[in-house]
């Protein structure tokens, strides 16, 4: 069920009210049911590969469960084992557990790479090994690449014993098919979000309205902003032989705004959604423009998925054998610094270029998390010498014009990364970047080019407007103003007149409808 | 009034004004077109037909534009006290005729149904346009929201759309469909509180003259004939076949439909002259083929492109033989009802409440036609004439002298309608300029060559006038509030400034060169008169 459409609005009012009189102890039962019911809704045949994640990851927690029972009864069958023999104890019990874990995963990785990959890998063998091999089309079981990242962390988490074992295999399903997250993440970890769906939550006035309002917010985002600044991003990147120099940065903001309100738009959408039923999902952006050097931006950006990679990839990297047998090489051959630097950097380079590849089937995607990883070492790697010219430059980091220049110079990179990302190819992505070196047609701005991108000077307009206005609302979040209880204090008047006409601009300057070729969510696409 | 019970009022009552303003502003943005002004049927005339008091409609006409130009249901009233309505619309297709007439059956019993032929011929892509469909179901009222959703499920199945849930909701919710177009049109607020029936009773009437070309009345009259030498590809017969074959399922439901209701059902063809398929152009091929569906369906068929009903293609055409106006319709429908009359005894059963509606509606119609009668006239001393009977200020000039074709009688309609006491064919007076109300003279020049005078009426009209005998294509001038309403044309100018609208009703030249005196129209004034037109009937009604 498309969350951009009225049956979707209609489809939370039922759940919810469905949800707030069923009895209590029944409650999470209606969200299992409205689950399901919208998973099937989008592909019956595809659900069995839900079905098989929910079942290796029911099956494997309880492996892992009775593992730690085992474990458990040998401790107290031997009260009497010595130190070494405990640990000995414990390091099996822990291996045990985590070859569950990994089996696990690997199983739901395995599907997630067969549906993701399978096609690049046979166009990569026809054309290097001429194998002549047909493609074979699969299409992605809806949310594959969100519910296997989080089945994985439950298995580890399990593994790790950072979460409880859940016995009932209904409630595993509901946390991992949870309706208004199915689409497009975030990315929720078991412990976090599981508690709040099996407990029964009562209606609460007050939640339920500021549900509502961000859904609104989340609806203004998405098709007000992202599904009208999306004609300009197709027109210059779908047809990037037209044009040169300039208009590709105008095309690559436009694709770096459409990105944003697309995919925070949506989880604005879905979280509101959530909250209505009491259910309260991991922040996933915050104000991610507003960072001052790439690594801050990933911890702003798609927060979920950075999380998982730190602590289910980078850390598990840093810490293995061989990231140990590097840096002990290293020391060797390349001194202290290096050794204590490099293992680092590599593990994060591979988790960049993992992240990439999440992301989408094709080398630009590669080159677009390697692009990620050598920014962050780089800055790393300079952030001394970048310290030493400011200090003899005597520029004052204090002040706002610093800040600026920071989240300015951040925006740029960023905005290269889309390029990467939003080009036909590596290749074209090249040219373009090229093409905005070598070629300063500053004339773009007065000539009329803007206007020939597929928005009017009208359309233009309403995007700059309601740019304004997210911009404007960003920086107010951004300064601690808590928006919606700012609006709660206002007067019944103004309060209803702003919902209003929320609602009203949403109505009539949304980009939707039959008449519209609406763009799907960029990130459902993942 | 505990915090639970006054938050629960508090919602329904921002529910309900939610709900009232994405109402308004769905009516605000749906398209209210107006013909011919957009070149789409009027919302008005649609909907006036749901606004017929229940069951007082005898007849019900379906078709093309060539219908809804044809067919006054007004003049036929004004004849016989028949109830009808006209219910055609552009390029109706058959099934959206269907559609339209189970609409109108929720509320009205006709007994006879008359549906014009020339909707038969569109292919089977051609029943596609989505437009067509759309139009009218917007025009419906949400009380036929069954045909409503019906019609959308079908141009969605023929569209292969059918999963466009959206799409098929946009039926009820237009708004889903037009939230960005803004046709905010200048009276659409006037037309969304439209709770009276409409006077014009889906009657179109058109008012300009452009006459149908010689060679092309020629050709169209040769298709009516059998051994028509004119038939091109266009006129395939096999192709009309497969046309009228893919509208067979629905004039069989449309049958159906009427016998259902204990209505008949009729075909016709109204005449045109026209011998392209861009223009609509009727055929021995497409009449043999329509008599044969008739046959077959059981049903009687007038085609009126073989009847002699006086039509002048000179001047009874509105747009050069694709659709007649006011003075063509007018014969049309005097046929029509003879042949309604005749064949199906159609009559009307009195009822005083409805009556007297209609009678009231019926002076409002004619308060229309008058304007448009004047428009329409192309005789001098006709124009003379009603010009004579009008509140209207006249402004006279002469342009390239006045001609050898200016009557005796031209001179004294002339004197009665201006009160000139100057003899426009005497050499002095070559240069003419006049200013006249309801027989009096205002202001009066002549020369031998040329004169002109600025200056402004009693009530305010501005007004700018020059007249030369050098000139003959633009030696007559007649500007009002800083626009020349003169038609370019030597001869005699008249621009009639009616006294209540407060506004120009009529420019026309008559050529007193040549014996014909050919009238030249101008049609600047038009758009301001509609406007002024709407809100004096508004006013009236």
């Amino acid at each position: 069920m498309n969350i951009v459409s009225l049956f979707y609005l209609a489809f939370v009012a039922v759940v919810a009210l469905a949800y707030f009189i069923t009895p209590r102890r029944f409650r999470w039962v209606t969200l299992l049911i409205a689950s399901i019911a919208n998973y099937l809704s989008y592909d019956l045949k595809l659900a069995v590969w839900m079905l098989v994640t929910s079942i290796s990851i029911y099956t494997g927690g309880l492996l892992i469960e009775r593992q730690e029972q085992k474990y458990a009864a040998q401790l107290k069958a031997q009260p009497d084992l010595d130190r070494a023999d405990k640990r000995a104890l414990k390091k099996q019990n822990e291996r045990v557990k985590r070859r569950y874990a990994a089996l696990v995963a690997a199983i739901n990785i395995a599907i997630w790479v067969v549906f993701k990959f399978a096609d690049l890998f046979i166009t990569t063998l026809n054309k290097y090994l001429s194998t002549g091999l047909s493609l074979w089309h699969l299409v992605l079981p809806l949310g594959i690449s969100f519910y296997t990242l989080q089945a994985v962390s439950y298995v580890v988490d399990l593994s790790r014993g950072k979460c409880e074992v859940q016995r009932n295999y209904f409630k595993l399903l509901l946390w991992l098919c949870f309706f208004p997250q199915m689409l497009q993440g975030p990315i929720c970890r078991y412990r976090e979000t599981a508690p709040q769906l099996y407990e029964p939550h009562d209606f609460d006035y007050r939640r339920v309205k500021f549900g509502m309002q961000r859904m609104l917010w989340g609806y203004f985002k998405k098709l007000v902003i992202a599904d009208r600044v999306v004609t300009i991003s197709e027109r210059v990147f779908g047809h990037s032989g037209e044009y040169q120099g300039l208009v590709f940065v105008i095309g690559a903001l436009a694709y770096t705004i459409q990105i944003y309100a697309d995919f925070s738009g949506g989880m604005d959408i879905i979280g509101g959604a959530a909250e209505i039923l009491g259910v309260y999902m991991p922040v996933n952006f915050d104000h991610p423009y507003f960072s001052r050097s790439i690594s801050e931006y990933w911890r702003r950006w798609h927060i979920t998925l950075g999380a998982w990679f730190r602590e289910y990839v980078f850390y598990p990297l840093s810490i293995s054998r061989g990231a140990q047998k590097l840096t002990a090489a290293c020391r060797k051959r390349l001194g202290p610094n290096m050794a204590k630097m490099l293992p680092t950097y590599l593990a994060m380079v591979l988790v960049w270029i993992l992240n990439g590849i999440w992301h989408g089937a094709g080398w630009q995607f590669v080159a677009f998390g390697m692009y990620q990883g050598i920014l962050i070492v780089l800055g790393m790697q300079f952030e001394p010498v970048f310290e030493w010219i400011i200090a003899k430059l005597k520029i004052r980091t204090d002040c706002f014009s610093w800040r600026l220049w920071q989240m300015l110079r951040t925006l740029a990179l960023i905005m290269g990364g889309r390029i990467i990302f939003k080009a036909s190819g590596l290749y074209e992505a090249l040219r373009i970047g090229w093409s905005i070196l070598k070629i300063h047609n500053i004339w773009i701005f007065t000539d009329g080019t803007l206007f020939k991108l597929g928005l009017n000077a009208w359309e233009m307009f309403v995007l700059f407007v309601a740019v304004l206005v997210l911009l404007t609302v960003s920086l107010l979040q951004e300064r601690g103003v808590h928006i919606r209880e700012a609006i709660e204090r206002q007067n019944l008047v103004f309060r209803w007149a702003l919902y209003i006409g929320a609602i009203a601009t949403v109505i009539l300057l949304g980009v939707y409808g039959p008449s519209y070729d609406a763009a799907g969510f960029v990130y459902a696409g993942f | 009034m505990s915090l639970r019970i006054k938050r629960a009022v508090g919602a329904v009552v921002f529910l309900l004004l939610a709900v009232s303003v994405i109402g308004w502003i769905q009516n605000v943005v749906t398209p209210k077109y107006d013909w011919p002004v957009h070149n789409r049927r009027s919302y008005k005339s649609i909907r006036g037909a749901f606004l017929e008091p229940r069951n007082s409609l005898d007849a019900i006409y379906l078709g093309t534009s060539q219908t809804f130009c044809s067919i006054s249901p007004m003049d036929i009233y004004n004849a016989s006290h028949i109830r009808s309505y006209n219910l055609a619309s552009i390029g109706q297709r058959v099934p959206v005729a269907y559609y339209l007439l189970k609409s109108i059956l929720h509320t009205q019993s006709p007994r006879l149904v008359v549906i014009d032929a020339s909707g038969f011929f569109y292919s089977e892509e051609e029943l596609l346009v989505p437009g067509k469909w759309e139009e009218m179901i917007d025009s419906l009222p949400l009380s036929c929201y069954r045909e409503k959703l019906d019609m959308m499920k079908d141009i969605a199945r023929m569209q292969n759309r059918e999963d466009d849930s959206e799409y098929l909701l946009s039926a009820l919710l237009p708004l889903l469909r037009y939230h960005s177009d803004y046709h905010v049109e200048e009276d659409s607020f006037q037309r969304l509180y439209m709770n009276e029936p409409y006077q014009r009773k889906g009657y179109v009437a058109t008012y300009d003259f452009i006459a149908v070309e010689e060679e092309e009345v020629r050709t169209a009259r040769a298709m009516l004939d059998e051994s028509d030498p004119y038939a091109d590809d266009d006129d395939n017969r096999k192709v009309l076949e497969g046309c009228i074959a893919a509208n067979e399922p629905y004039l069989e439901k449309l049958r159906d439909l009427c016998q259902a209701h204990g209505a008949e059902l009729a075909f016709m063809k109204v005449p045109v002259c026209a011998n392209t398929r861009a223009r609509g152009y009727w055929s021995a091929n497409k009449h043999a083929l329509t008599q044969a569906m008739a046959d077959r369906l059981g049903v009687k068929f007038l085609d009126m492109c073989y009847d002699d009903l006086g039509l002048d293609w000179q001047f009874d055409a509105f747009d050069g033989g694709i659709h007649v106006n006011h003075s063509g319709a007018r014969k049309i429908t005097a046929r029509l009802l003879d042949w309604m009359q005749r064949e199906f005894g159609l009559s009307s059963e009195a009822n005083a409440k409805v009556d007297a509606q209609w009678d009231h509606q019926s002076q409002i119609y004619a308060s229309e036609v008058e304007y448009l009668d004047l428009e329409l006239e192309h005789d001098l001393l006709g124009f003379l004439d009603r010009v004579k009977a009008g509140d209207y200020t006249l402004f006279t000039a002469v342009s390239g002298g006045i001609g050898d074709y200016w009557s005796d009688e031209a001179q004294r309609s002339l004197e009665a309608v201006t009160g000139t006491k100057l003899d426009l064919r005497d050499a002095d007076n070559g240069a003419y300029i006049g200013i006249s109300s309801h027989g009096h003279m205002i202001e009066e020049l002549h020369d031998p060559k040329s004169c002109s005078t600025e200056g402004r009426l009693s009530d305010g009209l501005q007004y700018k006038v020059r007249s030369k005998t050098s000139d003959a294509k633009k030696g007559g001038t007649v500007d009002i509030w800083g626009t020349d309403y003169a038609p370019e044309g030597r001869g005699i100018h008249f621009v009639v400034y009616d006294n209540q609208l407060g506004c120009v009703v009529d420019a026309v030249c008559f050529d007193t060169s040549t014996e014909q005196l050919k009238a030249v129209q101008e049609t600047r004034y038009q758009y301001v008169m509609r406007q002024k037109l709407i809100e004096y009937v508004h006013g009236r009604m």
